[in-house]
């Protein structure tokens, strides 16, 4: 069967899957980045967003699979999109028994599901089930299978484990509303990099890329979820999360004008915040960090060097520190990011820094190794993190450099926040 | 004689980590038993870098999960609240593999 896997590009450090790239993100910045999102429900319209970003991906991606594969059966195409929801650690869904009509899912396993419940306390009963991002899965692959248009399947989800039921599960129905669809921006416009030898730097970064890219990270046999560095991973799609955090952006631009891209930027960069404290700190707390990496740290800032050499196989794009001063700043230059990579395919320039993740990202660097120690192995909990938050250490970043915006390039500096 | 020293992570709400720390370092011989109780993978690491030291894990679906690094002197073991059985019987094992490593010393 000609699975869909994807490849890793190294000289883009991207992770390309049928034209979608794709990345490695845990539970903590999936769900607290849905979470956000949901808290601007009473004023935007953010859940056909959230399904809809899920199903103009996916049904491009899979089409695009079938035609190119020449994949004709509708159980080959049906086993691939089940195939390839568990290989990312979206959890585990039995499509084989549905028809053109629709039929129901039931998942063993749903990344958002189990990830929101590790996370975060049980939704309400009158609040919508959580998993729209499965939702617009089985949504957009449908339609791709049964070789229908964008918008021709409605997926609802009909049990949500965060509400206490046993498994999710799902109702795909024909649809007949008019919805509006979009093109995935897929691989966007992306850069390369000249890779350099860093060998014989103390931090052997390429030796740390190359083992990393070559790890089996994929959803177990059982439950479809991947379970690395004491969090729930995915291997998800880039494009969904610019989708959903730029399309939420130009919403609240449209109903607040400035002020409402300088909620969204704080929200999406908060996010990206809370990914670095849990994702990075999970990975500097694990086996894998203690074998690959710790036994080539010789200083503090190794620390830094270590997790950004980690991040290049995460398919973000080329992270390279340009500036670093203990205890004091971090300035990090990323070329082809994944956000800017989507963002000037689907917008061409922004008026305002958009790589939100990023600049997150750089602070919540600095906050592990020099706020927080991380080197002395803390326990990574809500309340560590209020500590780290309250600190007068605390880093808070920016970005100087946009590509969106027009530059070669993204530059992020971290400074302490009371500096 | 005290074997090794464990160390319980009471941090956690669904599973129960212990860190086991010895006094002879994890030889292959002791994975090769432990793997009796799961999946085995082994990171390679050293072959990318001569710093880097190899890890390894043995799972069983999700009650289950026991990781280190080959010839260091710490393993961790990770069973969900269901399966607390098995923590006797790994440092049982635990304790046979060590016996076996001073008689053959």
């Amino acid at each position: 069967m000609n699975n869909l896997n994807g490849t890793f590009l190294p000289n883009r450090n991207a992770y390309i899957a049928e034209q979608e790239p794709m990345i490695l993100h845990c539970h903590h910045y999936n769900t607290f980045l849905q979470a956000s999102l949901e808290d601007t429900k009473s004023y935007l319209p953010i859940y056909p967003i959230l399904i809809d970003s899920a199903r103009d991906i996916v049904y491009l991606q899979l089409k695009n699979h079938f035609i190119i594969n020449q994949i004709k059966t509708i159980n080959e195409k049906l086993q691939i999109a089940s195939d390839f929801f568990s290989f990312c650690g979206f959890g585990k869904a039995d499509l084989s028994k549905l028809t053109p009509d629709g039929g129901n899912i039931v998942c063993i396993a749903e990344h958002y599901s189990t990830g929101w419940l590790d996370k975060f306390v049980p939704r309400k009963l009158d609040e919508p089930n959580v998993s729209f991002f499965a939702s617009g899965y089985f949504s957009g692959a449908f339609e791709a299978i049964f070789d229908k248009n964008q918008g021709q399947y409605k997926t609802t989800q009909t049990k949500c484990i965060t509400k206490g039921d046993e498994f999710p599960c799902f109702e795909i129905t024909l649809n007949h509303d008019i919805l509006n669809h979009f093109d995935s921006p897929q691989e966007g416009v992306f850069n390369m990099f000249e890779p350099y030898d860093c060998s014989k730097d103390a931090i052997n970064a390429d030796a740390i890329k190359l083992a990393l890219v070559q790890m089996p990270i994929m959803g177990n046999h059982k439950n479809g979820l991947i379970e690395a560095f004491g969090v729930f991973l995915t291997r998800m799609y880039a494009n969904y999360y610019c989708l959903i955090s730029y399309r939420t952006l130009q919403k609240l631009k449209e109903k607040m004008g400035e002020d409402g891209v300088a909620l969204g930027s704080k929200l999406l960069t908060e996010a990206g915040h809370v990914c670095a404290f849990n994702t990075f700190g999970g990975i500097m707390k694990s086996t894998e960090w203690s074998g690959l990496i710790k036994p080539m740290i010789k200083s503090k800032e190794d620390w830094v060097y270590g997790i950004v050499a980690v991040v290049n196989a995460f398919g973000w794009g080329q992270w390279e520190v340009l500036e670093l001063i203990p205890n004091t700043k971090l300035v990090i230059k990323i070329t082809s990011g994944y956000e800017a990579n989507s963002y000037l395919k689907m917008y061409e320039k922004s008026e305002y820094p958009i790589s939100f993740l990023a600049t997150g990202g750089v602070a919540g660097i600095m906050n592990l190794i020099y706020n927080g120690d991380i080197s002395q192995n803390p326990e990574l909990n809500e309340t560590y993190y209020q500590e780290i938050q309250r600190s007068k250490h605390c880093f808070e970043s920016k970005q100087t450099y946009c590509r969106a915006k027009g530059d070669e390039f993204d530059i992020i500096e971290a400074i302490l926040k009371n500096q | 004689m005290q074997l090794f020293e464990v160390i319980e992570n009471k941090n956690c709400r669904k599973h129960i980590r212990k860190c086991y720390t010895l006094k002879t370092p994890l030889l292959p011989s002791l994975i090769e038993s432990l793997a009796e109780f799961g999946f085995l993978e082994v990171q390679n690491f050293s072959q990318f870098s001569p710093l880097s030291k190899d890890c390894f894990k043995i799972y069983a679906d999700d009650s289950l999960y026991i990781n280190g690094i080959l010839y260091d002197f710490q393993i961790h073991l990770t069973v969900s609240l269901a399966n607390i059985n098995f923590i006797p019987i790994f440092e049982s094992e635990l304790t046979k593999w060590i016996l076996l490593q001073k008689t053959n010393s």
